[in-house]
C-alpha cells in the first residue's frame, strides 16, 4: 500500500446520487472491519432524492482512527462534476481513477497520476448493463489495493440475497470484469495486499445507529419522534427494533407532541427518548422547560446539521451548543453531552439515560451529521461495561407525608409513579412546593429553583461523569485546545501533527457540556497559556461558555464549510499560535475572527 | 380495574386543594359530573391519570385525588397519549379548554383521533379565554365582542363536536356543564368506550362570557340524542345543526385503541420471539 501513514489507506468515491458510490464504499469498509482493519469514513449526501453530487471517503488503519483523513490516496470519479469537486482531497502522489468517457479536460497537479477506465463501456460490453459500474469500481479498487476477493463476493450475497438470482450475477459479472481490467491496465505498485490482522472482527456501524443501538442497552421503553435528516436513521433503526426487544414505538405529528409524548412516557414511570435536529430541538424547547420544572428525566438527541433555520440539512455543523444549554424560557437545568466517536455515541446514550433517571432532569445528546452518518469500526464488546443504572423509583415517606418535589442534600426527590396506591399527586408548569401543589411567593421560587440547579452540582461531583473528559498531547504544553464532540476525531490528529514538528501542545474534550467539568477544565486551563477552541460554528458556541464561565480569553478557530474541520486546518492554527508566542495578548476578538471566516487571515 | 372501597364516596375523589373558578363556573359542575363518573365507575384514585394544559378548565387535576399532571398550554393530549402507550394500566382522562384544545393545540386534534389512544378528553368549551380575562377564542362567535376583538370577530366560529366526528374520534359526544347528570352519563360511557373519546362540554364563563352563554338562551336551544345516530352524515349533520344544540352521543363505535395496535405490531416483529439487544449487534458484522 502506498498511503501517508504507514498501513493506512484513504480512498475517496465520487458521482451521481444513485450510481452505487455508498454500496461500493460500505462494502470495502466492511470488508476492512471484518479483516480488524479500523475504519473511519465520511459522507456527504445531496438534499434532491434522486440525483447530486454524492461523495464517500473511507479510511481504513491499523490503529483506531476516528477522522475520516484529510486527503485522499485514490479518488474514483464517475463524472465531471465528481473530479472537480474532490480533486482538491487528492494527497500528493494520489491517484485519481476516472469514467474514460469524460471528455472535458480535467484538473492536473504535478504528482498525481491520472488513469481513465471505461466503467461505461465495460459496464455495457461485459456485464450487460448500466447498473453494474459501481461493481466494476469496486473490482478495480480491489485489485489496486489488494483486497481479498472473497469477503467481498459473500458481502454482496449477503447483502443482495433478498433479489433475484440474475441481480447478484450481473453483480459478480461486474466485478471480475473491473478486477480483470485492473490486472490488464492499470499499474499492480499499489497493491501489496491487504493482511488479515490479529485480533477478533471489528464491527461497522454509524454513529445514528450506535445512538440507536445505546438507547437499546440502556432499557428503552417508548420513543416518539418526528422524522428529520441527518437523525431518521435513529428513528428508522428502533422503529425496526425496539418492537422486537419488547418497547414501543410512535410516530408523532410534529417534535412537539413527539416530546409531549416523552414527558408523558416519562411521567408514568417509563425510559422514553426523542431523535431530532436543530429545527426540532427549537420546537421542543418548550417541553424541556416542563420537564426541567416537573423533574422528570428524557434523552433528546440532536443530530446537529448547518442552520439557522433550515439551513444545511445534509451538512455538518455544530451549532446548537447554547440551544442545547439555555434554549427554553426561565432557568431550566439539563445535561448537555455530547459524543466524539461512533463508540462513544453509544456510551453516552446510556449515560445519558442514566443521568437523566438519577438527577430527574432532561439530558440532550449532541450529535453531528458527519458523526450521525459515518461509519466507523467498533469493537465488539461494545455492550460490555456500560454505565450501571441508579434504581429510578424511591417510594420515600410513608403516603401521607410524601413530597414529591421534597427538598434534599442533593436536590434530587423520592419520584413515585403514577398507579401507585397511597401516592397520588400532582405535578406542574407552575412553580409549587414540595407537595407539587401551586405556590408562586418570592421564597418558594427561590428555594425551588435552588433545588433545581442543586442537581447539576450534585451532578457535576458524581463518579458516573469523573474522568469522562479525553485529555492527550504534551502534558508541558503551553497551547492548549478544547474542543467538543466530532470534532474530536481531527484534534487528535492535529496534536500529533504538531508534536512531531516539535511545537508542544494538549488537548482536552469534555463530554459533559452542562454542566462544564470544572475540575478537568480548572485544572486544564490554569496549566494553559493559550487556549484554541475549533468549533464547525460561526460564533464559537463554546469559547462562549468558557470563556463567560472561566473569564479566561480564548483563541476561536471557526468554520462553517458544513464539512468536518481537517486536522490540517487545526495544525495551521497550532503553527500560527505557536509563532506569536512572543505576542502579549494574543486572543482574537470577534472581527479578527470573522476576517479568518472570510479567509482573510 | 380493581375496586379500592366497595363504594366508594363522592368525597374520595375530592383532592386536597379547593377549586380557584369564579363562583358560578361552570367548571364546578364538570368536576362534579367526573367525580360521580369515576365514583360509579369505581376508579381506583392511583389508577386515575388526569393530564391538561394551561386555562381554567385545566386546573382541573389538582381538585381530584389522583394523580395530575398539569403541564403546558396546548399540550395535553399528547401527553396523555405518551402517558397512555407507556402505562396501559392507567384511566387517562385529559381536561383542556377551547383555546387549549382548539387554537394552540388543535393541531393535535386530528393525529390523536386517528391513533386511537383509550383516552376520554374532556374539552370544556366555554367560548372564551377565561384565565388570560377575556380574549377571543376558536369557539367565539363571530359577533362576540371580547379584548381582541372589541370591533368584533374574524374566522368562522369553530364547532368542536363536529370536528372530532370528521377527524374520526371513535366516540364523540356532546353535553353541557348545566346537565350534570347527563353530563357524568356521558362521561361514564366515555371512559367505558376502548378508544379515544372526544366530549365537548358546554360550560360557562360566569366572568367574561356572561352574554353569549346566557343559559337561559342556550337552555332554549337545547336538545337531546335520543339515540347515537347510525351513519356519519346523520351526527356530522346533526353536530353542526345551528337552531339546536344537540346533546348526546354522535359516535360510538370499535376500532383498535392505540395501545392495541402496538400490541399487534410487536407481535409482527417478534415472529420468532423477542429479541435480546446483544443480538442485534450481529447485522454489523
Amino acid at each position: 500500500m502506498s498511503a501517508q501513514q504507514p498501513n493506512e489507506l484513504t480512498l475517496r468515491i465520487a458521482g451521481e446520487s444513485g450510481e452505487g458510490i455508498i454500496t461500493v464504499a460500505e462494502s470495502l469498509s466492511r470488508v476492512a472491519a471484518r479483516m480488524g482493519f479500523h475504519l473511519s469514513t465520511f459522507r456527504t449526501f445531496p438534499a434532491e432524492i434522486k440525483g447530486g453530487a454524492c461523495m464517500m471517503q473511507l479510511r481504513l488503519s491499523e490503529r483506531p482512527l476516528f477522522h475520516p483523513g484529510d486527503f485522499a490516496d485514490a479518488l474514483l470519479a464517475f463524472n465531471e462534476e465528481a473530479i472537480r469537486a474532490n480533486f482538491d482531497s487528492l494527497r500528493d502522489g494520489g491517484i485519481l481513477l476516472y469514467e474514460a468517457d469524460i471528455e472535458a479536460p480535467l484538473p492536473r497537479r504535478e504528482g498525481i497520476a491520472s488513469f481513465p477506465v471505461p466503467f461505461h463501456r465495460i459496464a455495457l460490453q461485459e456485464a450487460g448493463n448500466l447498473a453494474s459500474k459501481n461493481m466494476i469500481a469496486l473490482g478495480v479498487l480491489a485489485q489496486l489495493y489488494g483486497f481479498p476477493i472473497e469477503p467481498i463476493v459473500h458481502l454482496l450475497e449477503e447483502k443482495f440475497r433478498r433479489r433475484s438470482k440474475a441481480v447478484m450475477e450481473n453483480n459478480r459479472k461486474g466485478l471480475d470484469a473491473g478486477i480483470h481490467y485492473a490486472q490488464q491496465h492499470l499499474p499492480d505498485h499499489f497493491s501489496g495486499s491487504l493482511k488479515m490482522l490479529p485480533g477478533p472482527p471489528k464491527l461497522v456501524m454509524t454513529g445514528n445507529e450506535a445512538a440507536a443501538l445505546g438507547a437499546l442497552a440502556a432499557g428503552l421503553d417508548c420513543f416518539f419522534g418526528y422524522p428529520i435528516t441527518p437523525s431518521s436513521e435513529i428513528m428508522e433503526y428502533l422503529a425496526k427494533n425496539l418492537p422486537r426487544v419488547g418497547g414501543k414505538f410512535l410516530q408523532t405529528e410534529d417534535e412537539i407532541s413527539a416530546i409531549a409524548g416523552v414527558c408523558g412516557a416519562a411521567w408514568a414511570g417509563r425510559r422514553a427518548m426523542s431523535a431530532t435536529s436543530g429545527p426540532g430541538l427549537s420546537l421542543m424547547s418548550e417541553i424541556l422547560g416542563l420537564l426541567s420544572m416537573t423533574e422528570l428525566p428524557a434523552v433528546i438527541v440532536d443530530s446537529q446539521r448547518g442552520g439557522p433555520s433550515t439551513g444545511l440539512p445534509t451538512k455538518t455543523e455544530q451549532s446548537d451548543l447554547l440551544l442545547a444549554v439555555y434554549g427554553s424560557h426561565g432557568d431550566a437545568p439539563r445535561i448537555v453531552l455530547a459524543p466524539t466517536t461512533v463508540r462513544e455515541s453509544l456510551e453516552v446514550i446510556v449515560l445519558a439515560f442514566a443521568l437523566a433517571e438519577k438527577y430527574q432532569m432532561p439530558a440532550i445528546v449532541l450529535m453531528d451529521q458527519a458523526l450521525s452518518s459515518r461509519l466507523e469500526t467498533v469493537d465488539a464488546d461494545i455492550l460490555s461495561n456500560l454505565p450501571k443504572f441508579p434504581p429510578t423509583e424511591e417510594r420515600g415517606e410513608t403516603p401521607s407525608e410524601y413530597k414529591r418535589f421534597q427538598l434534599t442534600e442533593t436536590g434530587v426527590s423520592p419520584r413515585v409513579f403514577p398507579g401507585t396506591p397511597g401516592h397520588e399527586h400532582i405535578s406542574t408548569g407552575l412553580e409549587h412546593n414540595e407537595r407539587g401543589e401551586p405556590e408562586y411567593d418570592e421564597w418558594v421560587h427561590t428555594i425551588m429553583s435552588a433545588k433545581r440547579h442543586k442537581k447539576l452540582a450534585a451532578l457535576a461531583r458524581d463518579p458516573l461523569v469523573s474522568g469522562l473528559s479525553s485529555m492527550f498531547g504534551a502534558e508541558e504544553a503551553e497551547i492548549g485546545i478544547v474542543a467538543w464532540g466530532s470534532t474530536y476525531g481531527p484534534v487528535t490528529e492535529a496534536v500529533e501533527l504538531a508534536i512531531a514538528q516539535g511545537i508542544p501542545v494538549k488537548a482536552l474534550v469534555p463530554k459533559l457540556l452542562h454542566p462544564l467539568p470544572h475540575g478537568e477544565l480548572k485544572a486544564f486551563l490554569a496549566s494553559t497559556k493559550k487556549l484554541i477552541v475549533p468549533e464547525m460554528n460561526f460564533t464559537g458556541q463554546l469559547a462562549t461558555l468558557l470563556r463567560s464561565t472561566y473569564r479566561i480569553p480564548t483563541i476561536r478557530l471557526n468554520r462553517v464549510k458544513g464539512v468536518p474541520f481537517r486536522a490540517v486546518e487545526i495544525l495551521e492554527k497550532i503553527q500560527e499560535v505557536a509563532e506569536s508566542a512572543g505576542r502579549s495578548r494574543p486572543e482574537p476578538e470577534l472581527l479578527e475572527s470573522v476576517g479568518a471566516n472570510r479567509g482573510e487571515s | 380495574m380493581e375496586l379500592e372501597t366497595e363504594n366508594p364516596t363522592f368525597e374520595c375523589y375530592l383532592g386536597n386543594l379547593d377549586p380557584v373558578w369564579c363562583p358560578g363556573c361552570g367548571d364546578f359542575s364538570v368536576l362534579g359530573a367526573f367525580i360521580e363518573a369515576a365514583r360509579r365507575l369505581r376508579l381506583p384514585n392511583h389508577q386515575i391519570a388526569l393530564v391538561s394544559g394551561i386555562g381554567c378548565s385545566s386546573r382541573f387535576p389538582f381538585f381530584v385525588k389522583a394523580y395530575g399532571f398539569h403541564g403546558v398550554h396546548g399540550r395535553a393530549l399528547p401527553i396523555a397519549q405518551g402517558v397512555k402507550l407507556s402505562n396501559p394500566e392507567l384511566t387517562v382522562v385529559v381536561a383542556a379548554g377551547d383555546g387549549d384544545g382548539l387554537a394552540i393545540g388543535g393541531g393535535h386534534l386530528p393525529h390523536v383521533s386517528r391513533n386511537n389512544p383509550d383516552i376520554t378528553y374532556l374539552l370544556f368549551n366555554n367560548s372564551i379565554y377565561g384565565l388570560t380575562k377575556g380574549q377571543s377564542s376558536p369557539t367565539s362567535p363571530t359577533n362576540l365582542a371580547t379584548k381582541t376583538a372589541p370591533y368584533g370577530l374574524m374566522g368562522e366560529s369553530m364547532n368542536p363536536a363536529f370536528l372530532a366526528l370528521a377527524y374520526g374520534a371513535t366516540f364523540v359526544a356532546r353535553g353541557a356543564a348545566i346537565k350534570r347528570e347527563h353530563l357524568s352519563d356521558l362521561i361514564e360511557q366515555g371512559i367505558r368506550h376502548r378508544g379515544f373519546s372526544f366530549i365537548e362540554i358546554l360550560t360557562s364563563c360566569s366572568s367574561f362570557n356572561t352574554k353569549h352563554l346566557a343559559i337561559t338562551k342556550v337552555l332554549q336551544r337545547m336538545a337531546p340524542l335520543e339515540t347515537c345516530p347510525e351513519d356519519d352524515l346523520e351526527a356530522l349533520r346533526l353536530a353542526s345543526d345551528t337552531r339546536h344544540i344537540h346533546l348526546g352521543v354522535f359516535r360510538n363505535v370499535k376500532r383498535p385503541t392505540l395501545n392495541e395496535q402496538e400490541e399487534h405490531i410487536r407481535q409482527v416483529s417478534q415472529k420468532t420471539g423477542p429479541v435480546a439487544v446483544g443480538s442485534l449487534l450481529q447485522a454489523f458484522a
